[in-house]
């Protein structure tokens, strides 16, 4: 029997945030529209998804004149991943 | 992207991309260990020759030769600034070296503060094995293979700066600069550290 995978993170974009930041300790927004080539509007949204589950901490600030927004994997993200990948591991049979 | 539910095998395909494409972040610590390599070096130079020849005591040389940390702190600050306006991510790396150089200055410190107290030159004796210790640790966990073994080489200096007389002593805390920052500072450009 297959345990169910993370919704939340069963999405290309959000593995994708996540995956990324997991590497990292914290990256701005346009690091990570850079890296996954999403548009900013999806992006945005999926960033959104991903704060309100509480797996990433988004902080908005200012870099000299320009408005940043620098998102961190949180210890609750970081469980939720090694889930994810616990899981589909079970699938692979690796 | 802009798919809502993929496969497992995309899924994987993800997570490796993304992390390859994380690690291969830069820290930017190549520049501090060359800056700092070179000052500390030339500081311990000076003082092996100030010690082998009086004539360089109280000279500008002699009186002037701390201004090589402001100098140093002051070009890391520039560098700190000039970075910050185009970084756009945090590497992990960043806060082993944090970290692993605050301690270094922590045990630097204090065996100056023992020296001044046991009148002996223990900070400079030690010198090599705490700055080899440290990068040592740090080539380990950033796997840079080049800094492993240049603090190990350090450490072993230890061993002669321990038998030396004060001069030589100075001479190898610089020679363990040398190996333990300039050499892993240049050779990392090349890599991912």
């Amino acid at each position: 029997m297959f345990n169910e995978l993370d919704p939340l993170l069963h999405s290309q974009l959000r593995l994708a945030v996540i995956s990324l930041l997991i590497g990292l300790e914290e990256a701005e927004f346009v690091y990570l529209k850079e890296k996954t080539k999403a548009s900013a509007g999806n992006l945005s949204l999926q960033i959104d998804k991903l704060c309100l589950a509480g797996y990433i901490s988004v902080k908005k600030g200012f870099k000299g004149k320009y408005p940043v927004t620098i998102c961190k994997i949180t210890p609750k993200g970081l469980k939720a991943f090694e889930d994810y990948v616990a899981t589909i591991k079970t699938y692979i049979k690796i | 992207m802009a798919k809502n539910t993929f496969s497992t095998t995309n899924s994987l395909r993800t997570i490796e991309a993304a992390i390859i494409e994380a690690k291969s972040s830069k820290t930017g610590a190549s520049f501090y260990y060359v800056l700092w390599g070179l000052i500390l070096s030339i500081y311990f130079i000076i003082h092996f020759l100030i010690i082998i020849n009086s004539d360089l005591r109280g000279t500008i040389i002699d009186t002037f030769n701390w201004v090589l940390f402001p100098i140093g702190g002051f070009l890391s600050y520039l560098n700190k600034s000039k970075d910050q306006k185009k970084e756009t991510n945090v590497p992990q790396l960043e806060k082993v070296y944090l970290f692993a150089f605050t301690g270094f200055a922590f045990m630097y410190a204090i065996l100056t503060f023992a020296s001044t107290y046991l009148s002996s030159s223990i900070a400079i004796m030690l010198f090599p094995l705490i700055i080899g210790s440290t990068i040592y640790v740090v080539g380990g966990i950033s796997k840079h293979k080049i800094s492993i073994f240049c603090g190990i080489f350090s450490m072993l200096l230890t061993v002669v700066s321990v038998l030396s007389k004060l001069e030589i002593q100075f001479l190898i805390a610089s020679i363990a600069c040398i190996s333990s920052c300039i050499i892993p500072g240049i050779t990392m450009r090349k890599s991912n550290v």
